[in-house]
């Protein structure tokens, strides 16, 4: 039996470990849970540019 | 002058009717053969009979009412930079003729384009030199299928499906290898695709990450009956096990 472990966000929140980004994140073997922490919509959007569709 | 009667009448008016719809068969055959003509002429010139390398921009902002069928293959295809970006092309590129699998850049191929489906894209070539697969279909809000996709191996493409919103088929057909590939914006992607994804998730690496769009999981894995809300089905674990070595974010 294999066990795969799941963090959860807050509603409204994104969970990061400053490189992955999710509301729900299924762990990879050997990433560690205690490298996670939440930041607010807004923030995960300025973070990775997501400020919508550019201009061209 | 004698007069003309009936029945000559009739026998000539018959003549000049059939010579007149053969001018105009004729005609269009010739019109036609112009056509044709003025075809190959703009492909021959446009593709430099098939050897041109470089397509950056080439169609940008252009519109294609019939299908696009250019005389050559894009097989020599090396620089796609923008190629199709903005155009107005539906559902009309649809073809084997679009072959970037030499091509180093797809750098923002067909950017915000109305580009419905395509067939085949190889994006191996894509080098990270170029930044090559950087938001090669970001903003095509109309496309809906890729009917087969080969990853970059060699650069990021996390942007690379950026706000494909409307993405239901995507077939994954080689293997996942490089950190990021990102189809959180892609909420419609069919299970099926979900599960080409999963299943070409390299076995030789550790540690790396894909993010899923969360509505289209829950969409294609989340149990319906008797279930509490976001428990998922066993095929869904299944694929969790089977890619333990992957970082899944859902967003």
């Amino acid at each position: 039996m294999k066990l795969r472990r799941i963090i959860y966000a807050d509603e409204g929140k994104i969970l990061t470990n400053g490189e992955i980004y999710g509301r729900h994140i299924y762990l990879a073997e050997g990433v560690s849970e205690a490298d996670f922490y939440e930041i607010t919509e807004e923030e995960y959007n300025k973070k990775i540019q997501r400020e919508g569709k550019p201009d061209v | 002058m004698s007069e003309l009667n009936a029945d000559t009448v009739a026998i000539v008016t018959e003549k000049l009717r059939r010579a007149s719809e053969n001018s105009t068969q004729l005609f269009n055959a010739g019109f036609e053969a112009g056509r044709v003509h003025a075809d190959d002429l703009f492909w021959y010139s446009m593709q430099a009979g098939g050897e041109r390398t470089n397509y950056d921009y080439v169609f940008r902002d252009t519109r294609w009412d019939k299908p696009f069928v250019p005389k050559y293959s894009f097989g020599n295809v090396i620089k796609a930079t923008y190629t199709f970006a903005l155009t107005k092309v539906g559902d009309n590129l649809y073809t084997d003729k679009l072959d970037f699998s030499k091509c180093n850049s797809m750098v923002s191929t067909f950017f915000s384009s109305d580009v419905i489906k395509l067939k085949k894209i190889d994006m191996r070539s894509c080098t990270a030199d170029f930044n090559g697969a950087a938001s090669t279909f970001a903003w095509c809000e109309s496309l809906k299928e890729i009917s087969e996709f080969y990853p970059p191996i060699n650069t990021d493409f996390s942007n690379t499906f950026r706000g494909c919103s409307e993405l239901e088929t995507l077939n994954i057909c080689s293997e996942i290898t490089v950190n990021g590939m990102d189809l959180s914006d892609c909420k419609k992607l069919s299970r099926a695709s979900i599960e080409s994804i999963m299943n070409n998730l390299s076995i030789n690496t550790s540690g790396l990450t894909i993010r899923l769009s969360k509505d289209a999981v829950n969409k294609a894995y989340e149990r319906t009956e008797g279930a509490n809300d976001g428990e998922m089905s066993e095929s869904w674990i299944d694929w969790l096990n089977i890619t333990g070595h992957w970082n899944i974010a859902l967003v």
